[in-house]
């Protein structure tokens, strides 16, 4: 049996979040490149025809920030974050980094992102 | 004996002489005089040589001499020349000197009233010196407009009156002018419209300064004056009268804000209808006045707006609030408790949200929004409510509506109670939805125009009357409506919040497969799919079955379709676990399962990578 077998703790599941067509993971970190983007609007998706939107309750909450492929990373604040929808239930974050990402389907020109 | 002038007809044959001769001499006189060093003197000689040559010209002309005309132009520009001298003499001479020259030419005038030139040349001289008189001495330049207007009486000669015309116009376009006599300048403003003959603009800003005047002191008398200022653009098309009436009534906005905010309101509503007339300037007009009245200070002034600003918050525990509460905002929507309103209250936005209210007093006063969402035990409303927004989602006890209700946007989803709308209910273009409201057969005729109007899911409403107009877009998703109203042809279509076309809404069956599977557009995928039906879609398809499960939202189905010519189409049916919606996603023809169809979506390649541990 190697040295400090019985230390190492099985990792936690990563949590992930699904809100519609949107998933929120936790993330260690932000990627410096995206830190630079700060997003002041608070809207993680908009529907183009229906006008609905993923968004922070309170922009305050959380920072935005705009990642590579149409992704978005949080960093929420002590007081942890709701996203709101006016078709689905609230999600909330507790403090921390999140990964935000929108659901995708095929085509065989391309993967594309879902469009509502 | 025949008279022309002061020439008899005797004279015409020995008058020529004497006459010409009496020119000469006055020229020789005139030469003699040096105009520098004796100005006033040089003045006289030119009046006298004028009068000489006005005779002349007055014998030529029944004579029928061909240089009568010749010599009327040199009498004429004798006179001129003395009244300008006489302007030129210093200010302690200058008035008298330019009086006598005037009182010289009136009396040339009345000798031959024959000659129209010499009227005119003393009114115009008269004019002059007003102008000048009104930047220096305005007592001196009210008797001298007198002077002018007695002797326009006096000799009746149009050109005469319009000379006055203008130059009262210009004495009253003087607000010193104006102040010093109201009440001379209102009845000199009333006697210059008759001659008016066609040079209003002097009138109409002449009619501008004594508004400004009188708006201030006499709000009766100024409202006559914007009516005669309304009526003389209309009688005439002026654009100038148009947009001089809209000044002055906006003027008139702004001094009677304060003091009498519904005559604001009416003078506003006024401009408002009229915008059309003002062309380019009519939106910028009717904006500037709705600042005006839009104005908090305004409006606090005439008490629309309760002295204490702050919103208040009820407190959760409470079962009342207390009476003449005078707030922005009060928010009740944390007392689920609450159950009575107090009396007199008056506020911008009234906030009762999932109360136990079950009415609201009489006197309530809402100005903005009032929201009673989802009081399940509201039965009623008070009559002749008039407020912004009226906000009853889901308050399922709510069997009619009160009488005399007056709204910009009416929101009535969920009401399952509500039977009939009343008849006299007014929408101002705004929004009505009625989303959800089961029991509605129909709608009053009355009602409108809307600018949006939801009916979805109002199985009941078969027709939407002619009567009502819609602007922006109709929701039809779920109504009773199996076609387009004729009257709504070309309106923009919903399905329950998605906007789709009259094709999707009302002849699906002409939809297929292919079709639907090609729009770009979940959202509108899903209703293409709702309304063609999933199980008629597959066997259009002749969809084969490869997997099916269960989720948190209900059945989940992977479905393979053979496309001629292309790569088959899989595609995963779910349903959305929070609007019980079916969705169909494509997915990359090696996908074998729904689980792993979802986590590809979901951007796993791994379905066991995909643990949603919430799920809205």
């Amino acid at each position: 049996m190697p040295f400090g077998f019985w230390r190492r703790k099985k990792p936690a599941d990563p949590q992930l979040w699904r809100q519609g067509d949107v998933f929120i993971t936790r993330v260690e970190s932000i990627p410096d490149a995206a830190r630079t983007s700060p997003l002041r609007h608070g809207i993680l998706a908009h529907g183009e025809l229906t006008g609905h939107g993923h968004r922070l309750d309170d922009s305050t909450s959380a920072t935005l920030f705009a990642g590579a492929e149409r992704e978005f990373f949080l960093d929420v604040r002590s007081g942890g974050a709701r996203i709101v929808h006016q078709e689905h239930g609230a999600i909330v974050l507790p403090m921390g980094l999140y990964r935000v990402w929108r659901q995708r389907e095929y085509t065989p020109r391309e993967i594309r992102i879902v469009r509502d | 004996m025949s008279r022309s002038g002061n020439v008899t007809a005797s004279e015409v044959a020995g008058g020529r002489a004497p006459l010409e001769q009496t020119v000469t001499a006055r020229r020789s006189e005139l030469d003699g005089i040096s105009r520098a060093t004796a100005p006033r003197a040089w003045a006289a000689a030119q009046v006298r040589l004028g009068s000489a040559l006005f005779e002349l010209a007055a014998f030529y002309r029944v004579a029928g001499d061909a240089g009568a005309q010749r010599v009327l132009y040199q009498g004429r520009s004798a006179l001129r020349a003395a009244l300008e001298a006489a302007g030129e003499l210093p200010p302690a001479d200058r008035a008298t000197a330019q009086h006598q020259v005037l009182a010289d030419i009136r009396a040339l005038a009345d000798r031959q009233r024959d000659e129209p030139t010499l009227r005119v040349t003393w009114a115009t001289g008269v004019s002059a010196l007003l102008g000048k008189l009104l930047r220096s001495d305005l007592a001196h330049a009210a008797r001298i407009l007198d002077d002018l207007k007695a002797g326009a009486g006096a000799m009746d000669d149009p050109k005469v009156w319009t000379i006055w015309t203008q130059a009262a116009c210009e004495c009253l376009a003087n607000p010193v002018y104006v102040a010093a006599d109201l009440g001379r300048a209102l009845s000199e403003l009333a006697e210059a419209k008759a001659p008016l003959d066609g040079a209003r603009s002097p009138w109409l800003r002449a009619a501008m300064t004594i508004h400004e005047a009188l708006v201030a002191r006499d709000e009766a008398a100024a409202g006559a004056l914007r009516d005669e200022i309304k009526a003389l653009a209309q009688a005439e098309q002026d654009d100038d009268a148009w947009r001089v009436w809209a000044e002055t009534t906006t003027d008139a906005i702004t001094q009677v804000r304060s003091t009498d905010y519904p005559k604001a309101r009416a003078l506003l509503a006024e401009l408002t209808a009229r915008a059309g007339q003002l062309g380019y300037l009519g939106k910028r007009v009717v904006m500037t006045a709705r600042g005006l009245i839009q104005d908090r200070e305004v409006k606090r002034a005439a008490g629309l707006i309760g002295e204490t600003l702050h919103p208040l918050m009820i407190a959760a525990e409470a079962t009342e609030t207390g009476d003449g509460l005078r707030v922005s905002r009060l928010d009740a929507s944390k007392a689920s408790n609450l159950a009575t309103l107090g009396r007199g209250i008056h506020c911008r936005e009234l906030i009762l949200t999932g109360t136990a209210i079950a009415t609201l007093p009489d006197d309530v006063q809402v100005v903005q929004r009032l929201d009673v969402s989802a009081c399940s035990r509201l039965e009623r409303l008070p009559d002749n409510l008039n407020v912004g927004q009226l906000i009853a989602r889901d308050c399922v006890a709510l069997a009619a509506l009160p009488a005399g209700l007056r709204v910009s946007y009416l929101d009535l989803t969920g009401c399952t109670a509500l039977a009939a709308l009343p008849a006299d209910l007014v929408i101002r273009k705004g929004r009505l939805s009625l989303r959800g409201c089961v029991r509605l057969a129909a709608l009053p005729p009355g009602i409108g125009p809307l600018a949006q109007l939801d009916l979805s899911g109002c199985l009941n409403i078969t027709a939407v009357p002619p009567t009502i107009s819609v602007t922006a877009w109709i929701d039809v998703g779920g109504s009773g409506l199996t076609a387009m109203p004729p009257h709504l042809a070309g309106l923009a279509i919903r399905w329950r919040g998605v906007p789709i076309d009259a094709r999707i809404a009302f002849r699906p069956e002409t939809l297929d497969a292919r079709e639907i599977l090609a729009e770009p557009n979940a959202e509108r995928r899903r209703v293409m799919m709702e309304r063609f039906g999933l199980d008629r879609f597959m066997q259009d398809a002749k969809a084969q079955v490869l997997d099916q499960d269960r989720d948190a939202g209900g059945p989940r189905r992977l479905l393979r379709i053979e496309l001629a010519g292309d790569e088959p189409l899989v595609c995963v049916s779910v349903v959305c676990p929070s609007t019980q919606r079916q969705f169909m996603l494509r997915v990359p023809p090696t996908i074998a399962t729904c689980r792993q169809a979802i986590a590809w979506t979901a951007g796993f390649d791994n379905p066991d990578d995909y643990r949603p541990t919430v799920e809205t």
